[in-house]
């Protein structure tokens, strides 16, 4: 849950998400699920002279699986609490 | 709706309203009818719903309240050519599926395609007659017909459809009503129906067979109804609304509207009598009321304008039943209709499909749907302990709270609220944060609350082999997605591996021993004397104390009482003493873990576990061993040939600064006045003075503890025995720093203060330093740091007045230098030190 959980605290920020198939959407992260599925809004493709078929598109869903990276922007995230987080996480699994 | 025979307890239209109503019982979505219905004949089926053929993948799954579907077409064709049909409902396609006669003899005769009115109206007409219903209409109708029907039980038995008692009226109303003539073969007809009752009745003999003619027959041969009576019975037992209302009028002929009927000639005007939804309605005491129910096929056979506003009511009264927001749609246009160009219809009727293209799929889902899937998702990743599971997403939002964009968030907020809460508060407290929560979050917070209990009920299966499966199946989790490769790590093998064991004998425990000494010094501890410890037990005594930390502070948000012990033993504070010089191994663990960032971090979270007493205990061990940080040991500059600390020691001591100076200063506010000197002696006896001032921490350390002592003296409670303590320490740590003060600066003061900061630690010190020392002391320290001086003089002097960009530095490095000069009485400017004036 870790994942998710860092997700759900970038909903509303400005991201850029690539996808395996090599195109790049950057876009307002609406929604998060535990599948790492991606609800973006006000979308515009980074390379889009490159794939030029999405730019008709205002908001999209992804499927989590077809992400390869997601950028964002450093401030938006807390890397102190982030070590907290994986550490718990390692607990947690450790424990079971 | 007594469609199937099951029980319409409520009439439709209420039982939608009910969807819309807050506060629903999930597990009441299901109204249960499916239970109800009797499946004795569904071998029937095909002959009620006729042979439809291959069911086609694009089914539509829309309302069909299209702008083709049946309310609209009567009008279309009124007053227009035929308008092909473009968009097809289920009730079309079901049609379509050529089965005229079925759809006839179940919707009514006017429904069906009437090839007389077909001859009339041109070749095209039998396509564009076709009026199906889509089942919102049919609904409509019916309900209707229900209400229009409840006199209808009332008159006494003479009446001809007189069984009352027989069937609870509302249940079987119209439709399922069994057709009192009808004597069904008893081999060939089930038993739907009491038939036995009926026949005690005494109805059949009064009914005469001619009655089911008219609308027993298919439209084609309207004419000759009688003659086709008895093989029709036989044939199409299954067409028993139309039976029943064709009956009605011939049995009594009490109905006025009916009588003239038979004698009509005209088939179109027969059939106009034969409403689209079977006998009940003939049963109405007015005329009138009976027109207006059945218009449809009239003026659609008739073409008769003076019933179009009959039509329209009749349309109006079906749309009002309607799905929600189609109905008014409808209306307006049909007004519109009226007196519009045909461009302009055509332009509207464009429009319309789209509409209701758009519109078609709208409301499949009702709220009670949509709370499933909300619940559905919500149990696959709600948790109970969200402080644990979903660590990140709850602290980051009490560590930064939304100010940032809080107008972003808002308005945000608005349009995503359900959508935000459910990720905020999957699991979470629930309404804590939105006391204002609208209906539809509180809403979403029960099914929060459901999913949870769900979620823990739900069995934590995560294979599944299936009998006969060559493999096994797994199942995600919605906290694991995707199975995890299940890799145990050494640390478990070999704890596992020795529980064995230990359950295997106690011969095998001596073999595990031997190799656990090496591992864990901390139990082995008591036997030896001193203790070696690698990086690698650093690292994971230090993993511990930040696992034990976070136990705590997890405990610490429930609790306000929280047991510290552990977190205590954890730090090994105790486990071995060691002073500065020892060997780096052997140094106290805690000591060697504060070499590390990861340890720094965590130290103000920390302390404030700790007790006073704990903190002191520390900061005494920190003492005797100020050496042995690298801060100190590698953060001199006398130790480096080039007289410059390496950077990576330059980040750790700024770490120091940020860190361990700040809880330091801190903890030696709540220390007492003794206890501050007895740190002192400590910290003079193990160390040398004279290099540990040297160093950047350790200059901060011996001015913090100095300073604090400086102010309690200051506010003059202190016991004359305890002045005399602080004075032989003064004495004693001034003894050590004499003859080498000026190596406090380093060689480089540049370093140290280009005059860009507003602090300068060596000044501060000084200033320290000269504050609790008698005059001889001062006039030491000045005679000792003179170059110094004059040397900040002259580089503040070297920054041009001009220089704006650069002024500010002059200033700061003068500011520095007067912070130490004061204390003595004096003040300096770019030229000359001068006594202060005050």
């Amino acid at each position: 849950m870790l994942f998710f959980s860092f997700f759900k605290t970038l909903v509303d920020q400005e991201v850029t998400v690539e996808l395996k198939n090599d195109i790049e959407i950057k876009g307002t992260l609406k929604s998060v699920d535990q599948y790492l599925n991606l609800k973006l809004d006000n979308i515009s493709c980074v390379n889009e002279s490159k794939y030029p078929h999405l730019q008709s598109v205002k908001n999209l869903f992804i499927r989590g699986s077809t992400v390869r990276y997601v950028h964002m922007s450093p401030n938006s995230v807390d890397c102190t609490l982030l070590q907290d987080a994986s550490r718990r996480e390692a607990m947690v699994q450790s424990a079971k | 709706m007594s469609f199937f025979g099951f029980d319409p307890s409520a009439p439709p239209s209420s039982r939608r309203d009910d969807a819309l109503s807050e506060n629903i019982d999930f597990q009441d979505t299901y109204d249960g009818l499916g239970e109800q219905l009797d499946e004795a004949d569904d071998a029937f089926n095909s002959d009620t719903f006729g042979s439809t053929g291959p069911i086609a993948k694009d089914f539509n799954f829309g309302t069909g309240a299209g702008p083709n579907s049946a309310p609209i077409q009567p009008q279309q064709q009124l007053r227009q050519a035929p308008v092909p049909q473009q968009n097809v409902s289920y009730a079309q396609a079901a049609a379509s599926s050529h089965d005229d006669q079925f759809m006839q003899e179940l919707w009514g005769a006017s429904n069906a395609p009437s090839h007389p009115a077909a001859a009339e109206t041109g070749p095209e007409a039998p396509k564009a007659e076709k009026k199906i219903l889509s089942l919102a209409e049919i609904e409509a109708q019916l309900t209707n017909i229900e209400h229009q029907q409840q006199p209808q039980y009332a008159p006494p038995p003479p009446q001809p459809f007189g069984f009352p008692g027989m069937m609870p009226p509302p249940q079987y109303g119209g439709y399922m009503m069994p057709p009192a003539g009808f004597i069904p073969p008893p081999g060939q007809y089930g038993q739907p129906f009491p038939m036995g009752q009926l026949q005690g009745m005494g109805q059949i003999p009064v009914m005469p067979p001619m009655g089911i003619s008219g609308l027993q027959q298919q439209p084609q041969q309207p004419q000759q109804p009688q003659q086709q009576q008895a093989p029709a019975q036989q044939q199409q037992p299954e067409a028993l609304p139309i039976k029943v209302g064709k009956q009605q009028p011939v049995q009594s002929k009490q109905q006025p509207h009916l009588v003239p009927q038979p004698s009509r000639n005209q088939p179109k005007a027969d059939l106009s009598q034969f409403p689209v939804l079977g006998g009940p309605k003939e049963n109405k005491p007015s005329n009138a009321q009976v027109q207006l129910q059945h218009p449809p096929a009239t003026s659609q056979q008739q073409n008769a304008p003076q019933q179009q506003p009959q039509e329209f009511n009749q349309f109006h009264r079906g749309q009002n039943f309607n799905r929600g927001g189609h109905s008014g749609h409808h209306h307006q246009n049909q007004h519109q209709h009226q007196d519009l160009t045909p461009e302009q219809q055509e332009k509207a009727a464009k429009r319309q499909e789209k509409v209701s293209r758009i519109m078609s799929y709208s409301g499949i889902m009702n709220p009670k749907d949509k709370d499933f899937v909300t619940r559905f998702q919500l149990s696959q990743i709600v948790t109970e302990d969200p402080y644990n599971e979903d660590f990140y997403a709850q602290v980051y939002k009490v560590i930064h709270p939304k100010s940032t964009n809080s107008a972003n968030q808002q308005v945000s907020q608005q349009h995503n609220s359900i959508a935000q809460a459910y990720l905020e508060q999957s699991g979470h407290r629930l309404g804590g944060r939105y006391k204002r929560a609208d209906v539809a979050l509180q809403r979403m917070q029960q099914q929060v609350q459901k999913a949870v209990t769900v979620a823990k009920e739900r069995p934590k299966l995560t294979q599944y082999a299936r009998e006969g499966a060559l493999g096994k199946i797994s199942f995600g989790t919605g906290k694991k997605p995707r199975q995890q490769l299940e890799i145990i790590s050494k640390a478990a093998q070999r704890k596992l591996e020795k529980e064995k064991k230990e359950l295997e004998g106690a011969t095998n425990d001596e073999l595990v021993g031997v190799p656990k000494k090496d591992r864990s010094p901390s139990i082995s501890a008591p036997s030896r004397v001193t203790n070696k410890y690698s990086k690698k037990d650093i690292m994971s005594i230090l993993e511990g104390i930040i696992s034990e930390l976070m136990n705590v502070e997890s405990e610490s948000r429930t609790n306000s009482e929280v047991d510290t012990t552990q977190l205590w033993e954890s730090l090994r504070v105790l486990e071995q003493p060691s002073s500065s010089g020892d060997d780096e191994a052997e140094v106290n663990p805690f000591i060697q873990c504060l070499n590390y960032n990861k340890a720094l971090k965590i130290l103000s979270r920390l302390f404030k576990f700790l007790s006073r007493e704990q903190i002191l205990t520390i900061v005494t061990l920190i003492m005797s061993n100020l050496e042995n940080l690298s801060v100190v040991k590698h953060g001199s500059y006398t130790t480096y040939e080039s007289k410059k600390v390496p950077e990576t020691v330059v980040k750790l001591v700024e770490l120091y600064s940020m860190t361990f100076s700040k809880v330091l200063m801190n903890a030696v506010l709540d220390f007492k006045f003794n206890e501050i000197i007895g740190l002192l002696v400590i910290l003079i006896e193990h160390n040398n003075v004279s290099y540990v001032s040297t160093t950047k921490i350790g200059l901060t350390i011996l001015t913090t503890l100095l300073s604090r002592a400086e102010l309690i003296i200051g506010e003059g409670t202190i016991s004359a025995t305890d002045l005399s303590e602080w004075s032989s320490c003064y004495d004693e740590l001034f003894t050590s720093l004499e003859s080498r003060i000026a190596a406090i600066f380093p060689p480089n003061p540049e370093d140290i203060d280009d005059g860009s900061s507003r602090e300068n630690y060596v000044w501060q010190f000084l200033a320290t330093l000269s504050l609790g020392g008698k005059l001889s002391h001062q006039r030491i320290i000045v005679d000792e740091v003179r170059d110094e001086i004059f040397g900040v003089m002259s580089r503040a002097k070297a920054i041009d007045n001009t220089d704006s960009a650069n002024l500010y530095k002059k200033q700061n490095l003068l500011n520095n230098l007067n912070m130490y000069l004061v204390v003595m009485g004096l003040v300096a400017d770019e030229t000359e030190i001068k006594e202060l004036q005050s």
